[in-house]
């Protein structure tokens, strides 16, 4: 009877549309910000569509929304499926999004057949997974996992200087709120999320969908230097407090360090810096720059932070600058749980995919709710592995193969009975 | 399929003097006003009526052009090339008085698209619509201060506006069967 539900990937398409729509670029880029009107406006969007599909609807205490079908048997633990609908800066359409809408349309498909379930089911919208506005990935999951205390999310700020606290009491929500936006134990025992790659792998190897085993999290962080802004004309070199140029060979040597062969591949970035005050005759006297590594192995990429730290204050201390380091993100990799994806590569060989076992080199919601919950994870293939991005894009059949299979493993989870409940990691 | 002209080139020009006259009352005494003409053919309505109106109200008109097409209600972000015109809008809509032209008011559809780009960009003071000829029929709470033309169509009618600039001749088509 199961294996007879299909997902229907019209209307599973027009949803799609309709909130790509939202923060829409004439490029084809979307921006939906965290917290802003955009991305404010994608999430009433859903619960539009989850009010149309009669499926109730409610957002947590920092703004998580949480749609919810009962299962037949009282005190279950829901099956979850979800991912966010925040965006980068003009980045993709597909990002988040997609998994969004298919988790909404795995749960009406069932709700639809009248499928008898053990298990409610719910679709989550996190907010703000990306760390464009606030340097700090997965915030609502976070908040939702408890992975994170809430005074520390409360105390995120922009580059604007707006807090999150702020923010949040603008929608009348507290510290509380954030705080008993945790779930209990035993409240969620799956959470499943269909995701873009971002990646190339699936793509080159002609596979449809990949059952993610691991995420290697990232570690970021916010290194600041400062010196002094001096007279580009009237200052001598040898007179300089140049807070750029530290940060510059500390650029350089965040590539060496990763570049550097080891047993287990460490990739780090620096995508953002801010020079002060930023005028061609003026001596860079502040200089912060955002750093990101990841890698599946934490002890590579502690090595790596390590090492960057101390150079970081050896150039400092070459230079006569002060140099203040931030921990932004120091998450381990997750390691997804076996039984679920067991089950998703099972699904996947039923449906008879072209499919394969792999690692997640970007960080998801999925890494945080892998700490209450028995998580799992699916790829879909992304064009030319490019996302973040307008040009990103997956192409529709493959994101209904992988709503299938993301419909097939969520009837199976939500049909067994008892021995729900909640992770002990 | 029947093509009737209804307005001619002295009849396009009446009509386009007539909403002259009417948006020169009533801005005035207003301040940086701007004209921004719905892409295709309201942007030479919205070009033509500024030359015009420029040496009547003797002050500078800003104008500019809209590409609505992502802010349709009925686009489909999903299709593989977003084929855009793109607006060209170099001034600030903010803050000013703006009149948006287009060459048929109909549903009211495209209005709203219009106005949701326009406020993307900036908030103006005051947003009013100028239309060539008001056909009918809106799906939307949207009324034109503007109007050259009211024409008398069934919904079964095209009316296709002809322009100089893009069609090699001013007038006005009733395209359809005459009802």
């Amino acid at each position: 009877m199961a294996a007879a539900l299909r997902i229907n990937p019209e209307r599973l398409t027009e949803d799609l549309a309709g909130l790509s729509r939202i923060g829409l670029h004439e490029d084809g880029s979307v921006t939906r910000l965290a917290f802003s009107p955009a991305e404010l406006r994608a999430r009433q969007y859903v619960m539009h569509l989850c009010q149309r599909a009669g499926i109730s609807v409610r957002l947590d205490g920092i703004g998580n929304l949480i749609a919810r079908v009962e299962g037949d048997v009282t005190g279950e633990a829901a099956v979850a499926m979800g991912s966010h609908v925040d965006s980068v800066p003009r980045g993709g359409r597909f990002d988040g999004a997609m998994g969004v809408i298919a988790a909404l349309e795995v749960v009406r498909t069932i709700k639809e057949a009248g499928t008898p379930l053990a298990h409610p089911l719910e679709v989550l919208v996190f907010v703000a997974e990306e760390s464009s506005r606030f340097g700090v990935s997965t915030i609502g999951s976070s908040a939702m996992a408890g992975t994170v205390e809430p005074d520390r999310l409360l105390g995120l700020t922009d580059r604007m200087g707006h807090r999150l606290s702020e923010i949040l009491a603008r929608s009348g929500l507290t510290g509380d709120d954030v705080a008993a936006a945790r779930r209990l134990p035993g409240e969620v025992g799956h959470y499943l999320e269909l995701h873009i790659e971002q990646g190339r792998v699936l793509k080159e190897a002609g596979e449809q969908v990949g059952v993610v085993r691991a995420i290697a999290a990232p570690c970021r962080l916010k290194i600041r230097y400062q010196g002094r802004a001096d007279h580009s004309g009237a200052t001598p070199m040898d007179l300089r407090k140049d807070a750029l140029v530290a940060a510059a060979n500390l650029v350089t040597y965040v590539e060496e360090v990763c570049r550097a062969p080891g047993p287990v591949p460490v990739v780090g970035t620096v995508g953002m810096l801010d020079v002060r005050p930023g005028a061609i005759n003026v001596i860079p006297g502040e200089a912060t720059l955002w750093i990101d590594l990841r890698s599946i192995g934490l002890e590579a990429r502690t090595a790596c932070r390590d090492a960057v730290v101390a150079r970081a204050r050896a150039l400092a201390a070459e230079r006569g600058l002060t140099c203040s380091i931030d921990t932004l993100m120091d998450d381990p990799p997750v390691v997804l749980d076996s039984g679920t994806t067991e089950v998703l590569a099972d699904v996947c060989a039923t449906q008879r995919l072209a499919w394969r076992l792999m690692d997640s080199g970007a960080g998801h919601d999925a890494m945080q709710m892998a700490a209450i919950t028995r998580a799992g994870m699916l790829f879909v293939p992304s064009d030319e592995g490019i996302s973040h991005n307008p040009r990103e894009w997956t192409s529709l059949p493959d994101i209904v193969a992988g709503a299938q299979v993301l419909l097939e493993a969520t009837v199976r989870l939500a049909t067994r009975a008892g021995r729900a409940g909640a992770v002990t990691r | 399929m029947t093509e009737e002209v209804i307005m001619d080139g002295r009849s396009l020009a009446e009509a386009l003097d007539q909403i002259r006259t009417s948006i020169a009352d009533r801005f005035r005494n207003a301040t940086g006003l701007g004209l921004i003409g719905i892409r295709t053919r309201g942007e030479y309505l919205a070009r033509r009526l500024a030359a015009a109106l420029e040496p009547a109200l003797t002050m500078r008109i800003a104008v500019g052009a809209l590409d609505i097409t992502v802010h349709r209600d009925d686009f489909d972000a999903l299709q593989e090339q977003i084929k855009v015109k793109g607006s060209q809008i170099d001034f600030d809509p903010g803050g000013r008085p703006i009149v948006l032209v287009d060459d048929v008011l109909y549903t009211g559809r495209s209005v709203r698209a219009a106005i949701d780009a326009v406020m993307a960009l900036g908030r103006p003071s005051v947003i009013a619509l100028a239309v060539l000829v008001d056909r009918g029929y809106r799906e939307l709470p949207i009324r034109a201060d503007f109007v050259g033309r009211e024409v008398a169509t069934t919904r079964e009618q095209k009316v296709r506006v002809q322009l100089e600039e893009v069609d090699g001749v001013d007038r006005v088509l009733l395209v359809g069967m005459p009802a």
